[in-house]
């Protein structure tokens, strides 16, 4: 554990001196960071009944806040203190991160990703007043029913946006923009100091719940946005669990293209796939087709109506509610088309 | 257009269902009083002079009670008490009002079609085509008018967290009641009939009666007892304590063998089906 952060005062002199550095290697064009040099934040979704315990494999060396040292890795860090939405931490390579918080917790009951859906990016962006500066589309149909994954249709695109387009390049990236889900975006803004040539900020979030963070003149701007993001996240989740208490009005989802109503039963009859539901289909009324089970990610009792293009769901009281955007992200992924959220007709994580 | 279910539990359930939805927008449509602002809704409200309406309605200024019933002889002696109840200072509170005025008349909402001899100033509205109205007391314009522009439902509504009724069936009990047991399986433990029968009640559970609660209470025990058969491997059924006792299912497989027992029990297909892994592909960090 030696020169490894054991506060998040340490940790977050870390942060501020690496990324102070990352600015400076870009400012002098020198070279890129490399993979290694880049802050990668993650949040999780908590739910759990009691307080949270280190889980196996992490260290608590501050209060609520956990370090996982594993030799050949670089350290992840964890920030446990608020009590539903947790905050990772690392410089190391983002599959191996996330592979270490699917075997800590996205794999067990009680935690969950924060599904950042696309909405809720752009509303991130526009909030901030930061620029648009890419994206990236990515769709693999699980509802496909080649039973051979590499029949299944897939792909994959990114767009690292200048300042300037060429018209032609525009309308294709418009229309890419407006027909498919964006699995992540990248947004920044330009230095506050006239002299520099690189970004102020240079981030990208993911759909899964991840933020990237390539340049960044002020680390306050990116901690305090890496909490807010975590915030945001919360209250809207919160206010959903509100107004379930209230009445059984569902949370209603709309696909921007058809799903296959047999292979989205076949997947969730078994309990199969990324969803993470295990549910029986009790009823189908004019093409709308009733499903009772259970969220595996919390255990808890779910009603979900699905229509080819929409679907209603609605959680027991006290539910949790992170299945609204689960479902969300993943269905734009599966159909590679937009999906919205809405509550009594009006948008959510938006 | 859909029409009216034959089955008095398929009418009763949808009755429900149609009831709330007269109350609540979804992108599909909305419903004739949300459209005038009652957006919220209380189910079985308890009013100042203890009439038990099974539903209430609110705008930022008006109330509505209603009635919800698939009987044709339907007795309307609570007509005149629902009339001259108001909200009590506990329902004022829930709804974030000082005080609120009525819209209209008690409304009758029901699946029979041809209206009868009703007390002379009840409201009603036929919740299945031809969807009839019957509305002489409404007092609020904007709802009047609504009312008189109504069409009915071109979509069916949400389950609202209704799955069945009483007067279901044992197959239609039966089929919500497996994912009950994929709920339970899923980290293990027991479910009790009572249990059981309030969760397919859902949010509308006080409105039936307890005697009406108990006959599904029934149902459900005799379907729990006979699926362990299917489940051996799975559950236990204790018939002294009226419970079925499942051990943890946590796994892809075991969930797909748990769920083919569920289907053999339910009588529906079972498809062998496959996934794409329980989570999803990391994207790589491909832009530094």
């Amino acid at each position: 554990m030696a020169g490894i952060a054991r506060t998040r005062k340490d940790l977050f002199a870390q942060i501020s001196r690496r990324l102070e550095a990352n600015t400076a290697l870009l400012e002098r064009r020198s070279g890129e960071p490399s993979d290694r040099q880049l802050l990668k934040v993650f949040w999780i979704e908590v739910n759990q009944t009691r307080p949270p315990k280190a889980p196996s494999g992490w260290k608590e060396t501050d209060r609520r806040f956990f370090v996982r040292v594993k030799q050949g890795s670089l350290p992840v860090w964890l920030d446990a203190s608020d009590d539903r939405i947790w905050r990772a931490f690392s410089f190391g390579s983002k599959k191996r991160v996330d592979l270490t918080l699917k075997r800590s917790f996205f794999s067990r009951r009680g935690f969950d990703r924060v599904w950042l859906a696309e909405p809720f990016m752009e509303k991130l962006r526009r909030d901030r007043g930061y620029q648009d500066r890419g994206f990236r589309l990515f769709f693999q149909d699980a509802l496909a029913v080649a039973k051979n994954p590499s029949e299944r249709p897939r792909f994959s695109a990114k767009f690292w946006l200048g300042e300037e387009i060429p018209a032609q390049q525009e309308r294709f990236l418009n229309q890419a923009r407006e027909t498919f889900s964006k699995s992540s975006i990248r947004m920044g803004r330009e230095s506050h100091r006239p002299d520099s040539r690189v970004s102020g900020l240079l981030i990208e979030v993911y759909a899964a719940g991840s933020m990237t963070v390539t340049a960044s003149e002020d680390p306050e701007e990116v901690l305090g946005l890496a909490s807010e993001i975590g915030q945001s996240y919360r209250k809207d989740l919160t206010e959903m669990e509100t107004r379930r208490l209230r009445s059984p009005r569902p949370v209603e989802l709309n696909f921007g293209m058809p799903i296959d109503l047999e292979r989205f039963q076949n997947l969730v009859e078994a309990g199969q796939g990324q969803a993470r539901l295990w549910m029986q289909r009790y009823d189908v009324e004019d093409g709308l087709h009733r499903y009772t089970g259970v969220d595996l990610h919390t255990n808890e009792f779910l009603n979900l109506d699905v229509g080819s293009d929409y679907a209603y769901l609605v959680t027991q009281r006290h539910g949790c509610m992170n299945v609204a955007p689960r479902l969300m992200t993943i269905s734009a992924e599966r159909i590679s088309g937009k999906t919205s959220l809405f509550y009594e007709g009006v948008p959510l994580f938006a | 257009m859909p029409e009216n279910p034959g089955r008095m539990s398929e009418r009763r359930l949808s009755l429900w269902r149609r009831s709330i939805a007269l109350f609540d927008r979804t992108r599909q449509e909305e419903g004739v009083f949300h459209r005038v602002g009652y957006r919220d809704f209380i189910l079985e409200p308890i009013l100042d002079n203890d009439a038990k309406p099974d539903l209430l309605g609110t705008s930022e200024s008006r109330f509505v009670t209603c009635e919800l019933s698939v009987s044709p002889n339907k007795d309307f002696s609570w007509f005149d008490q629902y009339l001259q109840g108001g909200l009590t200072p506990y329902l004022k509170t829930l709804l974030g009002v000082v005080a609120l005025e009525s819209g209209a008349a008690p409304f009758f909402l029901t699946t029979e079609s041809g209206f009868r001899d009703f007390p002379a100033r009840m409201n009603a509205l036929l919740l299945y085509p031809p969807y009839e109205r019957r509305c002489p007391s409404v007092s609020d314009p904007a709802l009047r008018a609504a009312l008189d522009e109504w069409n009915g439902f071109a979509h069916p509504p949400p389950n609202y967290s209704l799955l069945a009724v009483p007067e279901s069936d044992l197959q239609e009990v039966k089929l919500p009641l497996g994912g009950m047991f994929k709920q339970r399986a899923s980290a293990g433990g027991s479910l009790s009939s009572r249990e059981a029968t309030r969760q397919l009640l859902g949010d509308m559970v006080d409105s039936f009666p307890p005697a009406s609660r108990r006959v599904l209470d029934a149902k459900v025990r005799s379907l729990m007892e006979q699926a362990a058969a299917y489940l051996k491997d799975f559950a236990r059924y204790d018939k002294k304590r009226r419970i079925l006792r499942f051990a943890g299912v946590d796994s892809a497989a075991g969930r797909r063998k748990f769920s083919r027992a569920v289907s053999e029990w339910a009588g529906t297909r079972f498809i062998e089906t496959w996934s794409d892994g329980e989570d999803r592909p990391v994207e790589e960090d491909d832009d530094v």
